[in-house]
């Protein structure tokens, strides 16, 4: 006789990624363009938020703003298998669903009663460890996998139970005809005829079931109780890669070290190679006869599997490193593994140039650390180029570029309405100066006449002491502030200005200078030309 | 202007307005007035590939006294060679000498060209190239100029960027110099965008070499720079894409607004030339302007020696031949002569014989149609057939269709039967054609709710924040012209959520209440017609609209009435298509009549109005007109008229209705200062409810004459929008009534009066109209209610109810109503003669004794009930239905489900339809069975079903007669009733409530019935009441005040809700479908109404079988 445990999960795109959250969540997908619930907590649903519902309305029904997240099925998918993973301690035999709303785990608990003392006591423990994990679910035991997944599908959460054998079928009689996994749009049928619970379904003629609503209903009826067996895929339990050399007896050198180094992350490359991944986190330990272990983790921007590539990340690592007595093992294991599609190598065995980039990235930031290495965020605005505080490296790889895209993103329709981007931006660069001062300096300018009706060009200013006489000028280019920004910087003048110092020979030392005006009527030189 | 002002520097000629969509910040009205300030002597709006914003243009300068040339910008497309690149020197590269082993492949880059109008002809190509760029392939390429120069000035509008070097550009210059010589000139501007001097010195150097002048300009996209906010928004809005991510597609600067003389000549300093070219510019087009634009109508309606007056007088005097039988009255034929004259004088013979076309074609079709609106002041209209206000019942002020001194074109509604006005428009194509008959623009401009969306998306909001954002927002917001749009929006965000104290919320509603009346686009009027003698291309530009076969001009209808343009509108009326079925109906049943046949003034039909049986009636079914039938009492058809127009805000605005009602009950007396007011105000007691009165008051007590009273009229219509005017009229009229002897307070009482007509009353033709439909449609539902009904019922959607409460009412006058069945049901509703003599009452006749009389007249439409058809049926398709009536009607009715569906060949989904809509009794099934049978059904397709089909006749009559009915559990009633609300929207077995009548009665729930019955529940009692919500309204008249009606098994009763407890209650009232209400009972006239403290929806668990589900009818 078999037994299966059935933990079935309502709204687990909310328990998957929110569970901690004390304020209402709702997890929301976008459909036709409306914003509609998935999934909400517990504390939402009370407020009478339910699944379908328009977020605008939800809102209106909540007592606070509620915590929205976006439905994820690939994360709600990934924390389901942590899940079961974590449910290996029960039995090496778990099965994942998740193909459909609640999710479930299924674990085969033949021959384990007596492991665990009895389904009672392991349903008792299972519940205050979900309890603890502030997991919402129902745990069901019975001798078919349906007959636990039905009952669990119709008892409310935190409602436990097992199904004794033979009981199968009077137990789920009252359960819903959606308790069997079917179409939803099944469901709605059977209920226009009035059959809504799985007893209902079997009043019914057989013979008339299948040829409207197909074996597969009749078969999930039937697999209750157990006259048709239903597959088990269980997933298996895959371990971390890791890679280990143990000394015979403590060793002092580091040339030995590096070498047991270089043949763990070998051994681990390997595998990678085998599996088509890479790895973006390494966990490096070394064990010393006297010395408490040294342990610590390499990050990369890009998901690995060369010793060549982590090398450079390693080996400065062991130089300094404190080994007492001796080396007594080394072990390395990689996680956040990534798929990699094979390496492109050209005839010289050379790589491509972003690979070389990322190795010199990783380089720096095991140099001065993570923090230390940024990028700056570029983004357009009218035709300035904000410099919008950096960007850490690892977000830059993981590749949000709507700053850096935004100047590109061309509409066709613009070109019929006069203005091409691309050739405003270029003409925007031109207008930059190449060697733009660190910090802009305050100039006093003198001018002909007044700004009124129209901008006078600046005849001469008065920059570190000297007084400079503008030989030329182009200009002004007036750039409007980004107004919606709290921090609007106001509208400027630029001018590029030909100037010399008028102590010398006009014709002598010049050159061509950024002269700034701001609203308040300051003066500024943001750089020159070369 | 100082003396030192050249005079080109007062032409603005590169100005765009809010009708080149979403590019345009400033409205046209707001750049004339500007240009007109600053000193601008000639402004040229040239919008991008449209008039449409020309005459409002062209009425704003007219008004401002500053002159304006007509001209559009368009972007004429010719190839572009990329290897034309500037060189460093700022010559353009010869594409010659490039790589000749690497051609650059050409591009399509357009030239952007300013026309102006020089003349009438130019005016008219210009309107034909615009049509041009429309159609088709919506651009327009370098030989489409081709004979389209003459008549016309071209401005060379470089773009920005390369663009002005290229080779390709300066040949399609030099190309334009040679077609139009003199006529063609270079741009020259300044926006402070950086490189604007080398742009400057290459246009030079191009205009020199090519031996075309540069002519000073200043683009502007707004009047002044305080809307760049504005402008940058709406570049996001067309570009769909926020502020944060727009970049470089916004404006780099607000350069780009409306400069001052002085400014344009600052910027030009150097150019001297340049501005005496934009004077020169001015010059040559100064001789023409919009208002010289003439159409005229039609004329090959004119039989061959007739003139279109004397062709319109023969048939005027045969109509009235036809009217008057006995003769045509002294009165009549006085009111005849007197339109003639106008008539001729104006020239709007060819008008009315172009409408009475129109009309004599749906007359030849059977088809109903009447006129409505000012047209039926007109006795020359009655005489053609066009409206039905007989000039002996009704004072007619002719002025009011067509004054002399207004000088403005008349136009004429006609209302159609709804479902076949499309057979009217295609006549009306095939008789004048497409290019000569078009109807006018609609420009759907930004309203509250569309504007919040709008700015909010392009200021980056998530998009639930902007719809929510969006719902706080009155949809109609900026409709009538509030003037603190912003403060409005400010108050809606703040009780959406949002701190007003926000700078990005106070940007966006700052932006918001800017857009606020901003086209967004065109599109087509509801059914005014442009016919024209000629092309209409030459007169307006055409575009094609969205619904194929149809085109429009750019002008909306405000905009053809300032062009004295005639427009005809061939509107459609659901109630003219009830009618027609009615009497077609009743015609079948053995009493063929035609409309005009109806038996005047009978006095059953007024009775049953009096009592407020009006549910169906045209017009007076709202909750408001019904509680104003037991006031008002109509006993004759003025009454009516006047019953129409009362129930108006204009009437309520002026508090008209109560001294009018009071007036009519003999409480109050009826006093006239003279004769002279007697006659005007003689028939309405004294109290001024139509315009026609108002003009005619003013006429008779303040000395106006009636061009002048029409003036006022519109004055007092745009109130709102431009409320200095009415302070003129209100000086002129208050004075001139006292000069005349009347009392100062009588004459201030009359302004108010009339001063409500701003916010919306009819003109008396316009009710006469409308009365008449309200008596025939009563008639027909007094005598006739279950033709009556089913003719609703075909004619939906239409109306202030759902059929379910038709059908109830209808039940309530003693109509049988029969069940939709695929075996007797037609795709219509349709009569069917039944056995028995008295049919019995509605669903709970217990209640009837207590609700009100209902069948006091005629006994009701013996020996007929009303089958419901199926097109009551959610889902199902017509063509399906008949090819399952037809079956039915082949193969009888004891044919099996799959028997059915192989001889019918309908989809699943229609058998599946009405299996749901429990419509297969006929055939033996219930609604479970029909639905199990027809799951059974597989669809298939393609030949090898049509093979199936054919060889499977003998096995599907097996199939039908082997197959055991199913063993299915039973079904609860109230979820058999909830099943038909689901299906076809309403139940014959129960009514919902019905099941919870005894839980109901225990939370201290009387019936709806009971509600009304002053025996059983006197007035100011408490009481409480439960139902599912019919109709919600909020009027803008009630000051908040909400007005729900609620229906139970017993019937419906009223609702009030003050807008405190809707505040309170909000949540239940605005979200359940049924309720169960507190309060206290009012009753006035006999009208009862529950005063509401406390609202409760009606919990879904409480249905046992599913929420009660069904859909209210919500009304502002």
């Amino acid at each position: 006789m078999q037994r299966f445990l059935v933990i079935t999960l309502p709204h687990w795109s909310v328990t998957a990624r929110a569970r901690l959250v004390q304020a209402p969540v709702v997890v929301v997908v976008r459909r036709k363009g409306a914003l509609m619930v998935h999934a909400a907590s517990r504390q939402a649903r009370a407020d009478g938020v339910e699944r379908g519902m328009p977020l605008a309305q939800a809102k209106a029904l909540l007592q606070c703003e509620p915590h929205e997240l976006e439905h994820d099925p690939a994360a709600d998918h990934r924390a389901l298998h942590t899940l079961a993973r974590w449910c290996h301690r029960i039995s090496p035999l778990v099965q994942l669903v998740h193909d459909d709303d609640p999710a479930a785990l299924v674990i085969d608990l033949t021959g384990l009663e007596r492991v665990h003392r009895g389904e009672d006591r392991l349903l008792v423990r299972l519940r205050s460890h979900m309890d603890r994990f502030r997991v919402e679910c129902t745990l069901w035991t019975a001798s078919t996998q349906a007959a636990a997944s039905a009952a669990g599908w119709a008892a409310p959460s935190g409602h436990d139970g097992i199904i004794k054998h033979g009981e199968e079928r009077w137990r789920t009689r009252a359960c819903p005809v959606s308790a069997l996994r079917i179409d939803p749009e099944l469901v709605a049928m059977l209920h226009e005829v009035n059959v809504r619970t799985l007893d209902d379904l079997r009043q019914v003629q057989r013979a008339q079931v299948a040829p409207r609503f197909g074996q597969r209903l009749l078969d999930r009826l039937d697999a209750i109780q157990g006259l048709v067996l239903e597959p088990f895929r269980a997933i298996r339990c895959v371990p971390d890669i890791q890679g280990e050399v143990i000394f015979d007896g403590p060793c002092p050198q580091v040339e030995a070290l590096c070498r047991a180094m270089q043949s763990c992350f070998e051994q681990i490359c390997t595998q990678l190679q085998d599996r088509g991944r890479g790895a973006r986190t390494f966990t490096v330990r070394v064990q010393c006869s006297d010395l408490p272990q040294h342990a610590w983790t390499i990050r990369c921007t890009q998901p690995i599997r060369s010793w060549d590539a982590v090398r450079p990340l390693v080996l400065p690592s062991l130089q300094d490193l404190p080994l007492g007595h001796g080396v007594e093992g080394v072990q390395v294991i990689a996680r956040s593994l990534r798929r990699v599609a094979p390496v492109q190598v050209g005839l010289q065995g050379t790589r491509t140039a972003g690979e070389h980039g990322a190795l010199w990235i990783d380089s720096l930031r095991e140099r001065f650390g993570a923090d230390a290495v940024c990028v700056p965020r570029v983004r357009a605005v009218r035709r300035h180029a904000w410099h919008e505080g950096t960007v850490a490296i690892d977000a830059f790889t993981e590749g949000d570029r709507d700053g850096v895209d935004g100047v590109n993103r061309i509409d066709d329709a613009h070109g019929m309405h006069g203005v091409d981007p691309t050739r405003a931006s270029m003409h925007a660069l031109a207008s930059e100066p190449s060697c733009p001062w660190p910090r802009p300096e305050r100039i006093t300018v003198t001018r002909h006449g007044p700004d009124a009706p129209w901008p006078t060009p600046p005849a001469h200013f008065l920059w570190r002491g000297t007084a400079w006489h503008i030989l030329g000028c182009q200009g002004p280019q007036r750039l409007a502030g980004a107004w919606w920004h709290a921090q609007d910087p106001g509208t400027r003048d630029h001018w590029r200005v030909h100037a010399a110092p008028s102590t010398v020979d006009p014709s002598g030392d010049h050159a061509w200078l950024a002269l700034v005006r701001h609203d308040d009527g300051s003066w500024w030189v943001h750089g020159a030309w070369t | 202007m100082s003396a030192s002002l050249h005079p080109g520097a007062s032409v603005a000629v590169d100005v765009i307005s809010s009708f080149s969509f979403l590019e345009g910040a400033s409205q046209p009205e707001e750049l004339v007035r500007r240009a007109a300030a600053l000193g601008v002597q000639t402004i040229a709006i040239a919008d991008r590939h449209t008039l449409a914003g020309a005459v409002r243009t062209h009425v704003a300068a007219r008004d401002a006294g500053i002159r304006t040339i007509v001209a559009a910008r368009v972007a004429v497309e010719v190839g572009i060679e990329p290897a034309a690149t500037m060189a460093t020197d700022g010559h353009a590269v010869n594409p010659a000498t490039t790589d000749d082993a690497n051609p650059a492949p050409n591009i399509a880059e357009p030239i952007d060209l300013i026309l102006l109008c020089m003349d009438h002809g130019g005016y008219s190509r210009l309107c034909q190239l615009i049509t041009l760029r429309h159609a088709g392939t919506k651009r327009l390429v370098w030989h489409d100029l081709d004979g389209r120069l003459d008549g016309l000035h071209a401005i060379v509008v470089p773009r920005r960027g390369l663009q002005l070097a290229t080779s390709t550009f300066q040949q399609a210059v030099a190309d334009l110099a040679r077609r139009a010589p003199g006529r063609v000139s270079l741009a020259l501007s300044n926006t402070a965008e950086g490189d604007d001097d080398h742009r400057w010195w290459q246009s030079c150097m191009l205009a020199e070499h090519l031996g075309i002048p540069v002519v000073a300009t200043h683009p502007a996209h707004m009047h002044v720079p305080e809307r760049q906010m504005a402008h940058d928004v709406l570049c996001c809005i067309r570009h769909g894409t926020t502020l944060e991510r727009a970049g470089a597609l916004l404006a780099p600067n607000a350069e780009r607004f409306l400069r001052s003389p002085h400014e344009l000549q600052a910027i030009h300093a150097g150019v001297p030339h340049a501005l005496d070219r934009a004077q020169a510019i001015a010059t040559a087009c100064a001789s023409f302007d919009l208002g010289q634009v003439r159409h005229r109508s039609p004329r090959e309606l004119v039989p061959h020696g007739h003139t279109p007056m004397s062709w319109l007088r023969v048939r005027t005097w045969q109509g009235a031949a036809e009217r008057h039988p006995d003769g045509v009255p002294e009165r009549v034929r006085t009111l005849i002569e007197h339109e003639f004259t106008l008539i001729e004088d104006l020239d709007y013979a060819p008008f009315f014989l172009t409408v009475d076309d129109i009309v004599r074609f749906a007359r030849s079709r059977g088809i109903l149609c009447q006129g409505r609106g000012a047209a039926a002041n007109s006795a020359v209209c009655w005489c053609l057939g066009i409206t039905a206000v007989d000039p002996a019942r009704v004072d007619m002020l002719f002025e009011r269709f067509v004054s002399r001194e207004r000088n403005e074109p008349p136009d004429i509604d006609v209302d159609f039967e709804h479902e076949r006005r499309e057979e009217v428009i295609q006549y009306i194509y095939g008789r004048f054609g497409r290019e000569r008959a078009a109807l006018c623009a609609e420009a759907v401009c930004m309203r509250g709710r569309m504007a919040v969306r709008e700015v909010a998306k392009a200021m980056g909001f998530p998009a639930d924040a902007v719809d929510r954002m969006a719902r706080g927002i009155d949809r109609w917001m900026g409709h009538g012209g509030d003037r603190d749009d912003q403060a409005s929006i400010l108050a809606a965000l703040e009780e959406a959520g949002f701190r007003p104290s926000d700078r990005g919320i106070t940007q966006l509603a700052s932006i918001a209440a800017t857009l606020i009346g901003f086209p967004r686009h065109l599109s087509q009027h509801v059914g005014g017609f442009v016919l024209s003698d000629e092309p209409l291309c030459t007169l307006v530009p055409v575009r094609d609209a969205a619904m194929p076969g149809r085109s429009i001009i750019e002008w909306d209808k405000d905009d053809i009435e300032a062009m004295g343009i005639l427009k005809v509108d061939v509107l459609a009326l659901g109630m003219l298509t009830c009618i027609r079925k009615a009497l077609d109906m009743v015609a079948r049943c053995g009493t063929p009549m035609a409309m005009h046949q109806v038996p005047a003034e009978d006095a059953v039909t007024y009775d049953m109005l009096c009592r407020a049986d009006s549910v169906g009636v045209f017009q007076v079914e709202s909750r408001a007109q019904m509680s104003m039938l037991p006031r008002l009492k109509p006993r004759r058809w003025y009454d009516l008229v006047v019953q129409v127009a009362i129930v108006r805000p204009g009437p309520i605005h002026g508090k008209m209705v109560h001294p009018y009602l009071r007036r009519r009950s003999g409480q109050e007396p009826i006093e006239f200062p003279d004769d002279g007011v007697r006659r005007v105000l003689e028939r309405t007691l004294g109290v001024p409810l139509f315009q026609e009165q108002a003009m005619a008051l003013a006429v008779v007590a303040a000395g106006f004459t009636p061009g002048e009273a029409d003036a006022l009229r519109r004055a007092i219509a745009a109130w709102k929008r431009r409320g200095d005017e009415i302070a003129r009229f209100e000086r002129r009229l208050i004075e001139g009534m006292v000069g005349r002897g009347y009392g100062q307070a009588f004459a201030e009482q009359v302004f108010t009066q009339i001063k409500g007509f701003s916010g919306y009353g009819f003109p008396e033709s316009h009710a006469a109209s409308f009365a008449h439909l309200v008596y025939v449609s009563a008639w027909l539902k007094c005598h006739h209610p279950a033709a009556f009904t089913a003719a609703l019922l075909n004619s939906q959607p239409m109306g202030f109810y759902a059929p379910a409460q038709l059908v109830r009412d209808a039940q309530e006058h003693g109509v049988q109503i029969r069940q939709v069945d695929a075996v007797h049901s037609d795709w219509d509703c349709t009569l069917e003669r039944h056995r028995a003599t008295h049919a019995p009452a509605g669903p709970d006749a217990r209640w009837q004794a207590a609700s009100r009389g209902r069948h006091h007249g005629d006994p009701p439409q013996q020996g007929w009930a009303l089958r419901l058809g199926m097109r009551m049926v959610r889902g199902l398709s017509e063509r399906d239905a008949l090819a399952i009536h037809q079956s039915v009607r082949e193969h009888g009715p004891r044919q099996g489900m799959m028997s059915l569906w192989r001889t019918s060949r309908a989809s699943l989904a229609s058998l599946r339809a009405l299996a749901r809509a429990d419509a297969f009794r006929g055939m033996g099934l219930d609604r479970q069975q029909a639905l199990w049978q027809v799951r059974a059904l597989k669809e298939r397709d393609g030949p090898l079903h049509e093979q199936w089909v054919a060889s499977s006749k003998r096995s599907a009559t097996l199939w039908d007669t082997l197959e055991e009915p199913a063993e299915l559990p039973p079904v609860a009633a109230p979820a058999t009733v909830l099943a038909d609300y689901g299906s076809i929207g309403l139940s014959l077995k129960a009514h919902p409530i019905s099941f919870l009548r005894g839980w109901l009665a225990r939370q201290g729930c009387v019936p709806c019935a009971l509600v009304r019955c002053d025996q059983a529940l006197p007035t100011r009692s408490r009481a409480a009441m439960a139902g599912l919500v019919l109709v919600r309204q909020r009027p803008s008249t009630a000051k908040g005040t909400m007005f729900l009606t609620i229906e139970d098994e017993s019937g419906s009763a009223n609702v009030i809700v003050r807008p405190k407890v809707h505040e309170r209650f909000r949540r239940a009232i605005r979200a359940s479908s049924a309720l169960i209400v507190q309060g206290r009972i009012e009753r006035r006239d006999g009208v009862s109404h529950l005063l509401a403290r406390s609202v409760q929806g009606i919990d879904d668990a409480r249905a046992e079988h599913g929420p009660v589900t069904m859909h209210s009818r919500d009304f502002r």
